[in-house]
């Protein structure tokens, strides 16, 4: 079952490769496909009864213990939701798509299952292959749909995570020789974790840390998603960067117990350093994608913030608070970044350009974008009633509460400066006078509301009433700080 | 029946909600909405119902109580009265042309105090106190073409959230004590920091000191806006919160006379800052931080029954005030004092409205908030702080009187624009008579029950002849004031005090500038330092790249250029490389052979 | 000892030689004969190799895992450097000439792969490299024969330091079989200097690039994949038993690593570019030789690695067959001409950055973790550090691939896209392997 949705957008792209396909067959192919994935994570939803479920383990050979290894439980689950539904809204976004549809729709296909596959792995291998195929795949989607200086940011790109993807590998492999017995599997290793050095954990925290990314090595984010098409952006900040922040909880915490509580100390002092830069460097940005690639960068921060809480000795329920917001902020994230970049692609689409300064009054000429930019920055600054709130509440209390109330304190500010700079993009992009592109603006069209729209409904709902989230995070959540205080 | 206390909010958040979506039919649905809420709210009021919910379960806690909502004394109270002044700011709404976005955010406005008013824990509340503060960005913001409105909405919204970090911080300090219950604070290991938490954000939704300044700027929302946000919602949250807490306030010690005196202090600063105001809502508003000045100093006193009349005395006087500035401003165009001049002979129902509420907020007898202010300074005991409340007190009887001069002084009558609609003048006579008649609460008898119902049931009453002197000094203050309402003033003072004490520019200078100075100066480091560190990488990379290709290519193109000149014959060419560059891969290769043979010998 | 344990090298040999003797017998224009008859001793071998292992040793030679991988690596690689060079080369004088030499160089491979005593090695050095030296000229063209020259001279200068080195190691030792024979510090550089010619590692790395360019392009494809195999099995042999120098190996790999991949940087010759590439990977190669005897992983890392590397450079050399130019200019455009040829390319490419799930990921992953559990970790670093320095040259090839216009020829490359689905093929064969194997 879990295969199935892991591989059937693979096997529509690759039904893609039939010829004669006109541009709209192809763009109803991929759409099918992604609903059709999408109806079966949520019947994975409705099925899931706890623990980790719908496990897979293919045995190649009869005496190994462990070989193609998937599943899902309560990090993963929600995480593999969102991706399923933006991959699909990403498809309806794209419906207008006239230029070279099929390798576009291919290549989306190919990185869902990519994703997918990597949420849903329990092998590191597995993982670092799916991990390595994104870069790939997302490469190609920059280089060959973006615009601007797609190569160049392409290029940085794809050299930057792939540094970080290599010192991944160096980590699973320092990972894999402490493992008695040696072993890549998931599972055992979380069961019985290595007795590995702090390299391996500088190895592995590397990897992720680019991938998040933290700060300072953030600087690939910005020009890749400027230059990427609104879809890839919103996969890129929605799907993508999660890897990292997934591979933080997934393997870095519980397989590396120890370590990461000599450790949490560092992992918070980034995270709040990732919280307060983004923030005020988003400030100062002119460029609409740069403005929302620095929140990410932001909102990122505060993952990794709670995850280095969850290595303190403070108090176990605000842990596990800590670790639930981590959660919570990753499935929130990815549902408020990817409906603001498609917005910005929006944007582009009807006038070619990104820079603030050239709107202006937007809210006259198109209200339905102006209700949704606000509904989408107001989630992103934590506005509660959505999704933002839900996660950065549950990470400020838990973080304080676990007893780093200075870091709590001071990441708290982050999110005045996000509302801050989030309303100055609103007012010079939407309200005010009219700038000099206000007139080439026309409203959303129906296809990109409905791509937009059920983003920002789930935040509200989520925000509104989040227990039927939560109900699936909190044990993973409760699992986790247990192994990590091991 | 308890779960029907989800609809009190859920009906007014909704239906906003949806007037925001489909953006038809605005005022009649928030009237008929607005309705239905007070008739929830007085049935909640009737019934005390509480739900518990918790939203968050770390640590497997007990499904236990002191989550949720609830109404008890205190809330029922703030329900029947929030939900009053929304009614009747949306009635008067109706008289004028606003769309359903309008209508829609202020249902949602009301709805999110009555969640902050009825919430048992810090996460509700919370939910319920930062939606009301968006929300009044977007209603301060509501004529979105105007820069400057949606700047004064931004900059009231960033003002109160810095202090609602402050409920953050609360609620984490709450955290460690495993409990988000507003009850439990008291007990708590880290109350000081959760008490300091609360009391930074009361201050700020309250415009104390020194937050007030963002109340100023909120006088460009629209007037209905200002009414609602100045009576029973946002300013009064803030002084809900304190009373409310009141206990974890005096358990910390401190965090009560920190209260008191940012009250006070308010109380009497403001106040004086309305004295000095040239402009009708901007007096108003500064009477406004005064007003509340004495509620937060009701929480630290402790004079909770006291606070909560004075509360609600307030909220009617103030959306009376700002309902009637807010028809003469639609009507006239202007709500400059001298400008107003003959405003209030003009129609006489709002005329005399308006003299009702301003000769109530002077404190003069027998109207409502002469009591209720002496209710709270009743229960002072320090001599200082009683001088500084009976001061301020005596400087609201002068603003007060400034202003009933100013609209009802013979003027020029300035042409209308339009007339007033029967929409507008509805709700006025309604809040009048509140107006003059909730001071009715503090009467001895009346009081202990009204203490009872609101948690304080050993609340002291005024003694007949504390109010005897306070009503007459404020008669005395208010006659002499309306007499020299021309008498020169010092200049510097005047512009310190109309400048709201140059809050704004301090907050402006010392925060703001700064803030957007570093951020410039990161954003310039990422580019110029990080980002070109990291773009030097392959820029070394490339360089090292032409040295170590250096002995490969510059040779080798050299020969290949011979080598094509010469195609003819091939004796030629076996002699190019041999005199050209294969001896030089000789020497290359031997040499390195020679330094690794060398090393290899020397290194061990 | 059965004469049988060798049917793998005689059946190319016999191959070879039929293959001669065909040739002189049989008109130009159907010499096309003798390829299938090599191809056949070479397919036979390989059949051989893969089904009836015979592991076992006699005095100078061993026929081990490692021989037999090489037999097999290198017979495949070898057919389809075959088929590469007989799209190409129809009809031409000496045709048959190209397929014998080509069957002997690989001969001469597989025994440096087995050979267990340093004379041995030597007279297998000669076999491997003569043929190739004719094969780097065989075009009689003006680039080829200087090539050529070069070639050789090389080859011949290196080969008597090797043989200097034989020589002190025997007087050190008394000795030239593996066990017992030991080459100390300075017979140590001199032995590996042969070797390492034929690998392509510093400092014997300068033929590559004007070799690869200069000769025709099948031959490119071959002399820079084939000898390979068997230098680096040869090199692990040694580094075994009678090298214990596993410092100095690993300096030369890392200078082997860095300098390749530096020096393509900015190469606007594909052929060229390729050539740096196999230098680079030439130092990944000797990672796991580095590390031998030290890890149990550095015999599957090296050979896993040596069998994608060959599949994959093939494949990227067969691309430039089929496109028939140099220029990487020339390639824009070029997946809307011939979407397959492009898509073998950006596989093979990628493949040679180790991108998942190709072959030369799973032999990376192996090297990194050979090198990190022999002790030198900072190798891998050194390794990994290298192949992101990689991905920019292969990506300033595989980015104009995609581009709307661009003008040259349409070419198909059969080869090129067989080589591209073998390295994937086995890379996930590969991955799927140790999957199964990371828990035994």
């Amino acid at each position: 079952m879990l295969s199935i949705v892991i591989f059937l957008p693979l096997a529509a792209a690759a039904l893609l490769a039939l010829p004669g396909l006109g541009a709209r067959t192809v763009v109803r192919i991929w759409i099918a496909a992604t609903a059709a994935d999408l109806a079966l994570v949520a019947a994975l939803w409705a099925g899931y009864g706890g623990g980790t479920a719908y496990e897979t383990r293919l045995r190649w050979i009869p005496s190994a213990r462990a070989g193609y290894h998937v599943g899902v439980d309560g990090l993963s689950l929600p995480l593999i939701a969102m991706t399923a539904l933006l991959f699909l809204l990403c498809a309806v976004c794209s419906l207008r798509q006239t230029h070279r549809v099929r390798g576009y729709a291919a290549l989306f296909l190919f990185l869902q299952t990519v994703c997918l596959g990597l949420f849903s792995a329990l092998d590191l291998l597995l993982f670092f292959v799916f991990f390595d195929l994104a870069i790939v795949g997302m490469y190609f989607v920059i280089v060959g749909w973006g615009h601007g200086d797609r190569a160049r940011s392409a290029l940085k790109f794809f050299l930057y995570t792939f540094l970080g993807s290599l010192a991944l590998l160096l980590g699973f492999i320092g990972l894999y020789l402490a493992a008695e017995p040696h072993t890549f599997d998931m599972a055992d290793l979380i069961a019985n974790p290595p007795r590995a050095g702090a390299a391996v954990l500088l190895a592995v925290g590397i990897g992720f840390a680019v991938k998040t990314p933290v700060v300072p090595v953030h600087t690939w984010l910005p020009p890749a998603h400027t230059d990427a098409p609104a879809a890839g952006s919103a996969i890129l900040a929605g799907v993508l960067l999660k890897m990292g922040t997934y591979g933080f909880a997934r393997i870095a915490v519980p397989m590396l117990p120890e370590q990461w509580r000599a450790y949490a100390w560092a992992a918070i002092v980034i995270g709040v350093v990732s919280v307060l830069y983004g923030a005020l460097v988003a400030l100062a940005q002119e460029n609409l994608k740069r403005l929302i690639a620095y929140t990410s960068v932001n909102h990122m921060g505060y993952v990794i913030l709670a995850l280095g809480a969850a290595g303190l000795d403070g108090g176990r329920a605000a842990r596990e608070l800590a670790v639930s917001g981590a959660v919570t902020q990753m499935v929130s994230h990815g549902l408020v970044t990817g409906a603001l970049f498609l917005i910005a692609g929006v944007l582009w689409d009807r006038a070619r350009n990104y820079g603030l300064g050239e709107y202006g009054g937007l809210a006259g000429r198109a209200p339905v974008l102006t209700g949704l930019t606000a509904v989408a920055a107001f989630a992103s600054m934590g506005l509660p009633a959505l999704s933002g709130f839900i996660a950065e509440f549950q990470i400020f209390t838990g973080v304080i509460g676990a007893g780093a109330v200075v870091a709590g304190a001071l990441s708290l500010l982050g999110i005045l400066i996000t509302a801050g700079l989030l309303l100055r993009m609103i007012h010079r992009v939407f309200l005010g006078g009219p700038g000099e592109l206000t007139g080439r603006v026309s409203d959303v069209r129906p296809y990109e509301l409905a791509a937009i729209a059920p983003l920002l409904a789930l935040s509200l709902v989520i925000g509104i009433a989040p227990r039927w989230l939560l109900d699936v995070i909190e044990p993973a959540a409760r699992a986790l700080v247990t192994l990590a205080g091991r | 029946m308890n779960a029907s206390l989800w609809l009190l909010p859920a009906l007014p958040a909704g239906a906003g909600g949806l007037l925001l979506l489909l953006r038809r039919a605005g005022a009649p649905v928030a009237i008929a909405v607005a309705t239905l809420t007070l008739a929830l709210a007085v049935h909640a009021a009737v019934t005390r119902p509480v739900v518990n919910a918790r939203l968050f379960f770390p640590g497997g806690l007990p499904d236990g109580t002191g989550a949720g909502l609830a109404v008890d004394g205190l809330s029922a109270v703030m329900v029947v009265t929030v939900a009053a002044a929304g009614l009747a700011v949306l009635v008067f709404a109706a008289g004028e042309t606003r769309g359903a976005r309008f209508h829609g955010l202020m249902l949602i406005f009301v709805a999110a105090m009555l969640v902050t008013v009825t919430a048992q824990d810090l996460v509700l509340l919370l939910m319920g106190w930062e939606v009301m503060g968006a929300m009044s960005y977007a209603l301060i913001g509501y004529q979105w073409r105007d820069p400057a409105r949606v700047r004064s909405g931004a900059l009231a919204f960033l003002t109160t959230r810095t202090g609602d970090l402050g409920l953050y911080v609360a609620a984490g300090a709450a955290m460690a004590g495993g409990s988000l219950a507003l009850r439990e604070l008291p007990a708590l290991a880290w109350r000081d920091l959760a008490a300091a938490g609360i009391v930074v954000a009361a201050l700020g939704k309250s415009a104390q000191l020194p937050f007030s300044f963002w109340l100023s700027r909120a006088m460009a929302g629209p007037s209905p806006v200002s009414a609602l946000l100045h009576s029973a919602t946002m300013v009064a949250a803030g002084a809900y919160l304190l009373l409310r807490v009141q206990p974890l306030l005096a358990a910390t010690g401190w965090a009560a006379s920190v209260v008191v005196w940012a009250g006070a202090l308010t109380a009497l600063t403001l106040g004086a800052v309305a004295v000095a105001q040239r402009d009708l809502k901007q007096l108003l508003a500064a009477s406004t931080c005064a007003q509340i000045g004495f509620m937060v100093a009701a929480a630290g006193v402790p004079a909770v029954a006291g606070g909560v009349a004075q509360l609600v005395a307030h909220a009617a006087v103030k959306s009376l005030l700002f309902l009637a500035a807010g028809v003469w401003l639609a009507v006239l165009g202007t709500e400059d004092l001298v400008g107003l001049g003959g405003a209030g002979r003009r129609d006489r129902l709002v005329g005399v409205a308006f003299g009702v509420g301003a000769v109530a907020l002077a404190g003069v007898p027998p109207l409502s908030l002469w009591v209720t202010k002496d209710t709270i300074l009743a229960a002072v005991r320090t001599p200082g702080l009683y001088a500084v409340l009976v001061v301020a007190g005596l400087i609201a009887a002068a603003y007060s009187a400034r202003a009933l001069a100013a609209v009802w002084r013979a003027g020029p009558g300035r042409e209308g624009v339009r007339e007033v609609t029967g929409w507008e003048r509805a709700p006025l006579p309604v809040l009048a008579l509140v107006a003059a008649g909730a001071g009715a609460v503090a009467l001895p008898g009346v009081f202990q029950a009204w203490g009872r119902l609101v948690g304080e049931p050993r609340a002291v009453a005024p003694a007949w002849g504390e109010l005897a002197m306070s009503g007459g000094a404020a008669v005395a203050v208010a006659a002499v004031t309306v007499v020299a309402t021309a008498a020169a003033r010092p200049r510097r003072v005047i512009g310190f005090l109309a400048g709201w004490l140059y809050l704004e520019r301090a907050a402006v200078g010392l925060v703001v500038r700064p803030v957007l100075a570093l951020a410039g100066a990161l954003a310039r480091f990422d580019d110029r330092v990080l980002d070109a560190a990291v773009n030097g990488v392959p820029r070394l990379g490339l360089a090292l790249a032409r040295v170590v290709r250096a002995p490969f290519e510059t040779g080798l193109d050299g020969v290949v250029r011979a080598v094509a000149a010469a195609t003819a014959r091939l004796g030629a060419l076996a002699r190019r490389p041999q005199t050209g560059q294969v001896h030089r891969y000789f020497a290359q290769a031997a040499v390195v052979l020679t330094v690794l043979a060398v090393a290899l010998v020397l290194l061990r | 000892m059965s004469p049988l344990a060798l049917l793998p090298e005689l059946l190319i040999l016999a191959g070879a030689v039929c293959g001669l003797v065909t040739g002189l017998f049989v008109a130009r224009e159907r010499q096309r004969v003798v390829a299938w008859i090599n191809g056949i001793g070479l397919a036979s071998a390989a059949v051989f190799a893969a089904t009836s292992p015979h592991l076992v040793a006699f005095g100078t030679y061993a026929v081990d895992l490692v021989t037999n991988v090489t037999r097999l690596t290198v017979a495949l690689a070898t057919l389809l450097a075959l088929c590469l060079a007989a799209g190409r080369i129809r009809a031409h004088a000496r045709e048959s000439e190209l397929y014998t030499l080509m069957s002997l160089a690989a001969l001469g491979t597989i025994l440096m792969a087995g050979a267990a005593d340093l004379l041995v090695l030597v007279a297998a050095y000669l076999v491997a490299s003569i043929p190739a030296y004719a094969l780097a000229g065989f075009a009689k063209d003006a680039p080829g024969t200087e090539a050529a020259l070069k070639y050789y001279l090389m080859g011949a200068f290196l080969g008597v330091l090797m043989l200097a080195g034989v020589t002190l190691a025997y007087g050190l030792s008394g000795a030239t079989a593996y066990p017992e024979a030991r080459a100390p510090a300075v017979a140590a550089v001199l032995l590996l200097a042969g070797p390492l010619f034929k690998a392509g590692g510093v400092p014997a790395h300068f033929w590559v690039p004007d070799v690869a360019e200069g000769t025709s392009r099948p031959v490119a494809a071959f002399v820079t994949t084939v000898p390979k195999i068997g230098a680096l099995a040869a090199l692990y042999r040694l580094a075994g038993s009678v090298l214990d120098e596993p410092a100095l190996l690993a300096v030369v790999a890392a200078a082997t690593m860095t300098l390749g991949n530096l020096a393509a940087f900015q190469q606007d010759n594909v052929r060229r570019l390729l050539a740096y590439s196999t230098i680079g990977q030439a130092g990944y190669l000797l990672v796991p030789v580095a590390v031998a005897g030290r890890t149990e992983l550095a015999e599957p890392a090296l050979l896993l690695y040596l069998a994608a590397y060959a599949i994959t450079n093939l494949g990227a050399f067969a691309v430039v067959v089929a496109a028939g130019t140099d220029a990487l200019a020339d390639y824009a455009g070029l997946a809307r001409r011939s979407p397959w040829t492009a898509f073998a390319l950006v596989v093979c490419l990628l493949g040679l950055v180790g991108t998942p799930p190709t072959a030369v990921f799973a032999g990376k992953l192996l090297m990194f973790a050979a090198a990190w559990d022999g002790g030198y970790a900072w190798l891998a670093v050194v390794a990994a550090a290298n192949t992101v320095a990689s991905v920019f040259y292969y990506l300033r090839w595989i980015r104009p691939v995609f581009a709307q216009e661009g003008t040259g020829e349409r070419g198909t490359g059969g080869v090129a896209v067989v080589a591209a689905v073998g390295s994937l093929v086995l890379g996930i064969a590969a991955v799927a392997v140790l999957l199964g194997a990371s828990a035994l």
